[in-house]
């Protein structure tokens, strides 16, 4: 990465990952600042939306027992995006999909679930079985909704939005390896992006050039089941509750939005061997590993 | 990598749009970003095209300036009409908006009487010595006579055998206002108020109205009620005649008015991606004053067709008009498909179908040709007669206006549009409008069954325009 | 038109009514109507010449808009 005088660094840790604001200006305290707002968001959505907390959004909706729970605008904001999503997937983006994780541990064994577990677990996936009409929420009893698809996707567009609204100097927003960019770098530079994708035959790095927009990538070699000589992805087509299969090692999408790569990018793994010519036909700009 | 700017899918496309408006309801923006932008190496700015034009109206300023030359064939009425018309929409959805029209008439207009084989004269009032002016249908190629015995001083024109009877002295201006505001109270429902006056010389119409937009169903649904009310006063320049008497050169009765309500209930309807569907349902009651003062009707001799006198139409004082009108806009590729129906009835038994269609085709980025055609017939009106037969019990109501009479007429146009720059257009359309209507009727008496009694236009118009919206 | 056939044209705008709820598109699908040429009504100057000449010179009026007069021309 490039690195000078004229790009300020600002890292810390939000959300399970490693995260990081480049700043294009030679001013140390615009880059705490607009690096600081960007945190504060982070955290601010992690806090609301994490899984792992007893006071956040998530589990409030987790435990309501079936009952109804009043949402408020920005959930409901996601929760209409989720929807959408959904419609436009046609069910393979599904954020009730969660609970999968119940019978599916991707740790290198031979742990595959029957399929008498995968039967049993269906009844509880399907976004079509949540009852929205906003803000009023009602989810039955033993599904779960998971922000986990969204949730830092949403981070970075939402981040770089309340940087803009400050500053127009040029940033780069980077989660954990879900980024984006607010505009090209002065004397219309281009971001030096890397992506590293790790399987087993070692790391391989890509660099892209980025003048806007944001990059995502989805998958993770290391996550996988291995039975019988069938290798089964951590890729779950929620329809069915089975891994996909022939999927990519990885996905890297390029989007105007965080948002949009990021979905696409989960769209065209779960496209198992037809992911290049999904991309394709969506004009979207992409990279797969396999 | 290569980054290459590629055509969005259907999926890429939706989800933009999605996202854009994720962002609008989590950080409050005034209004969603329209398309989304391919991202990384092209910083494509959408300058939007002729068929492609899809930029938002809030917070903008629209002018719109045009004129109309209208000219009638045979010697019959020219206008020209310019309009200019002013749109303010706030930032927030709210619209104000106001238009100036000016309308000059001139020419001649059928004033209902038959033609006939020897020369016809027609007498009527006209101004004192020394008050001469351009009045609305007395002068031109009238000549001032006093009558011998009253010594009364009147105007008189003659038609020439066969011709059908004008009056040539028509001139007329008008000038009129529309104001019209409309309020969003949330992005579902929108109430508008309008006001109009117009004013001639010999005519004074004032309305105001008031309707109700509802959109359901994602804005597919939007029902409309609205009402309207009119007041009109009739002041024709040398009073108004008594109807069914005979046509003379005296000064005549005070002015005249009537009330229009009306009601028009529609929706609008988005029926698929690329068909937009309006449906509307109108009913109004006319009451008061409906004569047209300049009009006559002949009176001729049953055997041998020669008319004897004239007499003032008279046309009854209440009128209840409905209407069913359906529209359609059907995109297809590129090209945009207008095409509408209406069924009109009233208490006049004037029943009428109307049928138009025309097709928008780009040419280029910056310019489209959009020929139509509309097609049009009513039935007459149970008053209506080219003439009356001498001898016969007067009837209530009559009028030879050929306006109230069994006739099609059929509309031939192309208009061109020339964008301008990215908020601008000139338009120019030119039509051709004809109506046919038979020429005679089964047992007109003796030589009236020669003539042509139909009197309807054949006109031609242009219309020149500019529109340029300010951001 | 007697009542009654007015009564079945409400009638039929009710069934219709009902009907809308199941057309339409998703706002994502909104990009065809979007367009400026789509409008019901392009060109409004334009609009107000036809609706002018047309109550001047024939028997019936309305139906897109509000009809009546405005001028003393029928």
């Amino acid at each position: 990465m490039t690195s000078g005088v004229e790009m300020q660094r600002h890292r810390f840790s939000a959300m399970a990952s490693p995260c990081e604001v480049q700043v294009d200006s030679r001013d140390p305290l615009l880059a705490a600042h607009l690096g600081g707002i960007a945190e504060a968001e982070a955290k601010r959505i992690e806090v609301k939306y994490s899984r792992y907390r007893d006071d956040s959004v998530t589990t409030t909706i987790n435990t309501s027992g079936g009952k109804p729970v009043v949402l408020d605008d920005e959930t409901a904001a996601l929760l209409d995006y989720a929807d959408s999503c959904f419609d436009l997937s046609k069910g393979l983006f599904d954020v009730t999909s969660g609970v999968l994780r119940r019978i599916w541990r991707f740790d290198g064994s031979d742990n595959v679930p029957t399929k008498q577990q995968v039967a049993e677990i269906l009844p509880f996936i399907g976004w079509k079985k949540v009852a929205w009409r906003r803000p009023e929420l009602i989810l039955p009893e033993g599904m779960e909704i998971d922000f986990g698809g969204l949730g830092k996707e949403y981070a970075v567009d939402s981040a770089l939005l309340k940087i803009t609204q400050e500053s127009s100097v040029p940033v780069l927003v980077n989660f954990g390896g879900d980024l984006r960019v607010s505009a090209p770098r002065s004397g219309n530079r281009r971001w030096r992006v890397a992506i590293e994708s790790v399987d087993e035959d070692g790391v391989s790095t890509a660099r892209l050039e980025l003048a806007t927009g944001a990059l995502t990538t989805s998958g993770d070699a290391r996550r996988f089941l291995l039975k019988d000589g069938v290798r089964y992805s951590h890729i779950l087509d929620p329809r069915n509750g089975w891994p996909v299969k022939h999927a990519p090692r990885s996905v890297t999408v390029a989007a105007p939005t965080c948002m949009e790569a990021g979905v696409m990018s989960t769209l065209a793994m779960l496209q198992g061997k037809k992911a290049e010519a999904f991309l394709r036909r969506e004009g979207i700009q992409g990279w797969i590993v396999r | 990598m290569q980054l290459r700017k590629r055509k969005m899918g259907r999926v890429s496309r939706a989800l933009g749009l999605v996202t854009a408006n994720l962002f609008v309801a989590t950080n409050g923006y005034a209004q969603a970003v329209p398309a989304p932008q391919p991202p990384a190496t092209h910083l494509g700015n959408s300058s939007g095209s002729v068929t492609d034009d899809t930029q938002s109206d809030l917070g903008t300023i629209t002018t719109d300036g045009s004129v109309l030359f209208y000219q009638e064939k045979g010697g019959r009425v020219k206008a020209v009409e310019p309009v200019a018309r002013l749109k303010f929409t706030g930032e927030n959805g709210d619209t104000f908006s106001l238009k100036a029209t000016y309308d000059s008439l001139t020419g001649a207009t059928p004033n209902g009487a038959t033609p006939w084989k020897e020369t016809q004269t027609f007498t009527t009032p006209t101004t004192p010595p020394g008050h001469e002016e351009a009045v609305t249908g007395a002068s031109g190629n009238s000549t001032i006579v006093i009558v011998p015995g009253t010594g009364a001083r009147v105007a008189q024109y003659q038609i020439a055998p066969h011709q059908l009877p004008l009056d040539a002295g028509f001139r007329d201006r008008r000038y009129a206002l529309n104001l019209s505001y409309s309020h969003l109270f949330n992005p579902n429902t929108r109430i508008t108020f309008g006001l109009n006056g117009s004013r001639e010389r010999d005519y004074r119409s004032y309305s105001a109205n008031t309707s109700l937009s509802q959109d359901f169903n994602d804005h597919n649904t939007t029902l409309t009620v609205g009402v309207n009310y009119e007041y009109d006063q009739s002041r024709p320049h040398f009073g108004t005649p008594t109807p069914l008497t005979e046509m003379n050169g005296l000064i005549k009765g005070p002015g005249e008015n009537k009330h229009v309500f009306s009601v028009i209930a529609g929706v609008t309807q988005v029926m698929t991606r690329f068909w937009l569907l309006q449906l509307n349902y109108t009913i109004g009651w006319n009451n008061g004053y409906q004569n047209d003062p300049y009009k006559i009707i002949s009176v001729v001799d049953p055997i041998t067709g020669a008319p004897q006198q004239y007499l003032y139409e008279n046309r009854p004082r209440s009128r209840t008009r409905q209407s069913v009108y359906l529209g359609n806009k059907i995109a297809i590729g590129p090209t945009v498909a207008d095409l509408s129906f209406r069924y009109y009835h009233d208490s006049w038994k004037v029943d009428s179908i109307t049928a138009e269609i025309a097709e928008r085709v780009p040419i280029s980025s910056w310019f489209y040709v959009e020929p139509d055609f509309r097609y049009y017939h009513q039935t007459a009106a149970s008053f209506f007669n080219y003439y009356l037969l001498a001898g016969q019990p007067l009837p209530s109501y009559a009028s030879a206006d050929y306006r109230l009479g069994r006739f099609t007429a059929k509309t031939i146009g192309l208009k061109l549009g020339f964008k301008v720059s990215r908020d601008g257009e000139f338009y120019v359309l030119g039509e051709d409008y004809k109506q046919t209507g038979a020429s005679t009727v089964p047992g007109a008496p003796g030589d009236l069954a020669n003539e042509n009694l139909f009197a309807g236009v054949h006109a031609r118009s242009v219309m020149v325009g500019f529109s340029y919206t300010f951001r | 038109m007697k009542i009654t056939r007015s009564l079945l044209a409400v009638i039929g705008f009710s069934c219709l009514l009902s009907a809308c709820s199941v057309l339409g598109v998703k706002p994502w699908d909104r990009d065809i109507m979007a367009r400026k040429s789509m409008q019901l009504n392009t060109h409004p100057n334009l609009t107000a010449y036809h609706e002018h000449i047309y109550f001047s010179k024939e028997g019936s009026s309305g139906g897109r808009t509000f009809d009546g007069g405005g001028c003393g021309c029928n």
